[in-house]
């Protein structure tokens, strides 16, 4: 899960600057790769006690359970990034052990899914707000550089800085997805949770570096047509989105959020500068990424099961 | 004052800037190589052609260094193509004047056809005053352009109001090109076929170095637009 979440999630992060061409892809994906690892150290403790407490019964959470969740999860977000769909782990993770809970008959606890729900839904249209309002604001103050050398620095700066704390924010709000169900009690003889974080860190970590090329294209080329500015706008939207809700231990998804973003600095430019149709299809990927998911664990569970 | 961190950027303009300036001093040549055409003496256009076409060649040299600079990693890949382009077409015009100044150059007889006729029709000597004046307004449009590169460096608006003087001038000269070609139509009856052609297509040359000149303004002003609006 930490590999395919550094593989389709964190290169959100900075897919758009790589797309406006300020970064390379090499370089971008090691910063972001670093940064995720940080983030999901330092600042991954909140979202981590979600999954843990709040979805299904921890001591439901076995080690059976986990595998299933996790290779249903994992093998849903590979076939996804081969495909380049930007799909959420945090949508598929949480799918999964819905999917769980029902196989196994255990309470589900809907009011944190109801809570995470309104949170998935409000993300891409906070990132949409944010990406309008940072971009506006940003191109009518960059106005006021003359200097076009001066411009270029300060964009170069602006952007990479955004990508940096937007792939922390990431891997603090993400790393549940990767680790959060190994931190429980029944894992204690198995894995210290500080281990399971930094593990899932480095998962992330080479996920970004070997497979995180292939969403950047989507996202950072696809979408929109992007120049520094808007790829600033887009990523300091996402990293402060996914910074917001991690401190109180609400799961996101970078996918929804980088999305809403770079369609809400496109909107600045006017409807044409957005390519809607493909935003569509991704948001139908999100919409079907928990059913899929929890259907996957579900049956994988029951199949189990018989043996 | 410069701003820490973009240094290769400031020498990126720098060098814009000579290269801009090496293709004025290309173009001011044209007055030269038009006086060597009003006293029909062919040695000095020759002359002066080999001087334009050195002159180009260092123009040449310039360009390269910049956009050998950009490809250094100097600007974001956005900004460098639209100054790759302005590079471009700021050399065109001295390729252009290079490429006057060997049509006036390359038929010796043309001198001596001028010198013959003039003899019997005065209209001639004053067509090709026309020239000068052609390559004065010419010079006028480059300055221009020059006048907006170097702007560039510290004010990408200043830059952008400046180059708007080039579609002025350009169309001066367009206004000077129609007058001259049909003056040169004139000398029909006084000149053979050939030589009312090469005079034609000195004047059209000539006035496509500004008509490059404009196009290259452009880049300025669209630079402006596409990133400072």
């Amino acid at each position: 899960m930490g590999w395919n979440l550094g593989s389709n999630d964190a290169t959100n992060c900075i897919g758009t600057a790589v797309g406006s061409g300020i970064i390379t892809l090499r370089r971008a994906l090691i910063l972001v790769g670093v940064f995720a690892l940080l983030g999901a150290i330092i600042g991954g403790g909140q979202v981590i006690n979600t999954y843990k407490t709040n979805v299904i019964p921890e001591n439901s959470i076995t080690p059976l359970v986990v595998f299933i969740a996790y290779i249903s999860a994992g093998v849903f977000v590979m076939a996804s990034t081969y495909l380049k769909l930007p799909v959420s782990t945090t949508h598929t993770i949480v799918g999964a052990m819905i999917g769980l809970g029902f196989a196994m008959g255990v309470s589900i606890n809907w009011g944190t899914i109801g809570e995470m729900g309104i949170v998935w839904v409000t993300t891409p249209t906070f990132a949409l707000l944010l990406g309008f309002v940072i971009y506006k604001y940003f191109k009518k103050a960059m106005r006021r550089v003359k200097k076009p050398a001066t411009a270029n620095l300060i964009l170069k700066i602006a952007v990479i800085a955004s990508g940096c704390y937007a792939a922390y924010s990431l891997g603090a709000n993400n790393i549940g997805n990767a680790v959060g169900l190994i931190t429980v009690k029944n894992f204690a003889n198995i894995i210290a949770p500080a281990v399971a974080v930094i593990i899932g860190g480095i998962a992330i970590l080479i996920g970004v570096v070997t497979w995180g090329g292939k969403v950047i294209e989507t996202v950072g080329k696809n979408m929109t047509e992007i120049d520094p500015a808007m790829a600033f706008a887009a990523q300091l939207s996402i990293a402060i989105l996914l910074f917001l809700f991690s401190t109180v231990g609400m799961p996101t998804s970078a996918s929804h959020a980088i999305v809403g973003a770079v369609m809400g600095v496109g909107f600045v430019k006017g409807t044409s500068a957005v390519n809607l149709k493909l935003a569509r299809n991704i948001f139908l990927t999100w919409i079907l990424t928990p059913i899929v998911a929890a259907l996957i664990a579900f049956g994988a569970f029951k199949i189990i099961g018989l043996f | 004052m410069p701003f820490f961190g973009a240094k290769k950027e400031e020498e990126a303009f720098k060098a814009l800037a000579t290269h801009a300036g090496a293709v004025l001093k290309t173009t001011e040549m044209l007055s030269e190589l038009f006086v060597g055409l009003s006293k029909y003496d062919h040695d000095l256009i020759e002359n002066v052609s080999a001087k334009i076409s050195a002159q180009e060649y260092e123009a040449d040299k310039l360009r390269r260094k910049f956009e050998s600079g950009l490809y250094e990693g100097a600007f974001l890949p956005l900004f460098r193509s639209d100054l790759f382009n302005l590079a471009e077409r700021t050399d065109t015009v001295a390729d252009e004047v290079k490429h006057v100044g060997q049509a006036v150059a390359r038929r010796e007889k043309l001198c001596t056809v001028l010198k013959q006729s003039t003899k019997k029709d005065k209209k001639i000597s004053a067509v090709i005053d026309g020239f000068k004046n052609l390559a004065a307004k010419v010079i006028e449009t480059v300055e221009c352009l020059t006048n907006a590169i170097k702007a560039l460096e510290d004010d990408v608006e200043k830059a952008a109001t400046t180059a708007e003087c080039t579609d002025k001038l350009e169309e001066g000269v367009d206004a000077i090109e129609d007058q001259l070609i049909r003056s040169v139509y004139d000398l029909e009856r006084s000149l053979d076929p050939i030589t009312v052609m090469q005079l034609r297509d000195i004047v059209m040359w000539t006035s496509r170095v500004a008509n490059w000149a404009e196009d290259a303004g452009d880049i300025i002003t669209m630079i402006a637009m596409k990133h400072w609006t």
